[in-house]
């Protein structure tokens, strides 16, 4: 073996940071609080929409209840301050923790199965927990929903770009740990059970294991994500577990591209801004809104992601070299 | 024979699988000695495939029993019978298309590598040494069964000659003790055959413990050091091939019994 082929090298983490150096920069391109605001809104749907990706665009498998883990962490981080009165802080991880938890206890009996109980079960569960906060009006404030007190830090509260910058840190990490996951070992293994759970099981990949690791995992970065949401927004109601989430959750996925590195940023940049964008057409942004998701649709089946695959350009560069080469 | 029974790399005891009314396989026993090559044959429907979903745990048995490598597995599930060494391929080729080649083939290494998120993140520059060190062995193993150009290259733009060679190429990745192939030769053409054989001859001077399952006859006589053949659920031979090929009753299940009159 003297002429050993050099084996392709793992994808970098450099596209990675890339994004959180832009990210980092943003604040001193954006005008006024709107602007700053609405790019919180990407960060948080995008940390949601990584959890979502690596559960179904990965993993294959499908929960329609990422919306309520995104409601468990807000309620959760709400609650314990103003009930408890705990730090900030030790609520955040404890909400976490809550949302890792209800993912676990969900996760043991129905990962056993194969295909749509998941999806069915999340959704009941989504329904249910929807009902609570509506109706538990003394604990969780009904459908108007708490107020959640600023954060602060030495007595002062926070500035706005002081929790662009959390929210960023907390984007950040789950987008190094997204990447970490669909980089490596973990990632592969989680796709091999997509493509073929018998095939993947053949190779020693214990399936059972991975989905709820996985289910777990995508729960706790709708956790982070709700909170985010909450240090942003003030408050919490129970829109946040509402079925629109949902929608927003699916259309970033397919916009961005499932089963990729960078989709569900490029789809969560798309979805929230692309809308404030159509406000001027009046009446007919709905309409627009809707061609354009159809359009994606049917143009770009692997999503804004797959613009950057260097595979789905394949046809395109040999018929350019075929053209370059005959002139 | 209890020396020979002690050193047997897989036994399989008695074995039964029925599926409600239907015995696929009935009171099946037979074992592979280390270093040996053993073919599985027999008619549609004589239980080989089943045989094989039985011994690598993809279906649990009914009754009966399986040893491998002086250990009782008959219990374990799939996914921890591969890393004691237990590799297979499959009947119908079950690469995962949303890989590419070097990608399937660093899967057979899945074993190798941390377990879990956590485990992966605290293994740190380990973890680096390990995926580049299973990324030139998964190299090599390309370049063993002539692909190593094809290695950024999508499951769907191989030929079934080629994908069943990257499946080989997966299931050796493991560095198993014994390899399980599932019909390798089906769907080639003769130059894929033969390019096939050379491999397995390669794999068997180099000492590696096989169970292949073949219509092939031509192609299993070769190959293998002893026989089993199965009919309907049961064996019916287990020896040489030069004794199995001249058996009357494998003769008869596996040609049929027009043939056998015709012939005589």
């Amino acid at each position: 073996m003297s002429a050993v082929i050099a084996p392709p090298r793992q994808a970098s983490i450099y596209p990675a940071l890339a994004v959180l150096v832009v990210g980092a920069g943003l604040p001193y391109l954006l005008h006024g609080g709107f602007q700053l605001r609405l790019a919180m809104l990407v960060w948080i749907y995008a940390i949601l929409c990584m959890g979502f990706n690596l559960l179904y665009g990965y993993a294959g498998q499908i929960s329609l209840g990422q919306q309520t883990f995104f409601a468990i962490g807000a309620y959760g981080f709400a609650l314990l301050q103003i009930k408890a009165h705990w730090p900030a802080p030790l609520a955040f991880v404890a909400s976490l923790a809550i949302c890792a938890a209800v993912a676990l206890a969900l996760g043991v009996p129905l990962l056993r199965l194969r295909s749509h109980y998941l999806a069915m079960a999340t959704l009941a569960f989504a329904l249910i927990f929807f009902g609570v906060t509506t109706r538990w009006i003394d604990f969780t404030g009904g459908s108007t929903g708490l107020s959640v007190p600023p954060l602060k830090f030495g007595g002062a509260r926070l500035g706005r770009m002081s929790i662009y910058y959390l929210v960023l840190a907390l984007a950040g990490a789950a987008l190094l740990l997204h990447d970490f996951v669909a980089r490596g070992a973990v990632g592969r293994a989680l796709q091999a059970i997509r493509d073929d759970e018998t095939g993947a099981a053949a190779l020693g990949v214990d399936v059972t294991r991975y989905k709820l690791r996985i289910f777990v995992l995508a729960a706790v970065f709708a956790g982070v994500a709700g909170v985010a949401f909450t240090i942003v927004s003030l408050r919490v109601d129970p829109s946040m577990s509402e079925f629109h989430v949902l929608v927003t959750i699916l259309t970033i996925a397919v916009v961005g591209g499932l089963g990729s590195r960078f989709g569900a940023i490029l789809g969560a940049a798309v979805v929230m801004i692309l809308p404030q964008t159509l406000v001027q057409f009046g009446e007919l942004e709905t309409l627009i809104y809707g061609v354009f998701i159809v359009v994606f649709l049917v143009f770009l089946p692997n999503g804004l992601a797959g613009l950057l695959d260097r595979d789905n350009w394949r046809g395109v560069i040999a018929f350019a070299k075929a053209r370059g080469g005959g002139a | 024979m209890t020396t020979l029974e002690s050193s047997a790399l897989l036994r399989v005891e008695s074995v039964v699988r029925r599926f409600g009314g239907l015995v696929a396989v009935d009171n099946v026993s037979f074992d592979i000695p280390r270093g040996q090559v053993v073919g599985l044959i027999g008619p549609n429907g004589a239980g080989k495939s089943t045989m094989f979903d039985l011994i690598t745990g993809v279906r649990p048995v009914s009754a009966g029993e399986i040893h491998f490598d002086g250990r009782h597995v008959t219990r374990e599930p799939t996914h921890t019978r591969s890393p004691r060494g237990m590799s297979r391929t499959f009947q119908i080729v079950r690469l995962f298309p949303g890989l590419n080649v070097l990608e399937n083939v660093l899967l057979g290494l899945h074993p190798k590598f941390p377990d879990g998120i956590w485990r992966s993140l605290l293994a740190g520059r380990a973890r680096v040494r390990q995926e580049k060190a299973g990324r030139a062995r998964a190299m090599d193993l390309l370049q063993f069964v002539g692909l190593a150009d094809r290695a950024r290259d999508r499951i769907g733009d191989l030929t079934l000659g080629q994908q069943r060679l990257i499946d080989v190429a997966r299931a050796l990745a493991s560095d198993p003790t014994l390899l399980m192939l599932d019909e390798p030769a089906a769907g080639l053409n003769d130059a894929e055959t033969d390019n096939l054989a050379q491999m397995l001859s390669g794999l068997r001077k180099g000492g590696l413990s096989m169970l292949i399952v073949e219509h092939d006859v031509d192609f299993i006589m070769n190959a293998c050091d002893k026989i089993v053949v199965m009919d309907r659920g049961v064996k019916i031979a287990d020896d040489v091939p030069a004794k199995v090929r001249a058996d009357e009753s494998v003769i008869a299940a596996y040609i049929g019994r027009r043939a056998v009159h015709a012939a005589h």
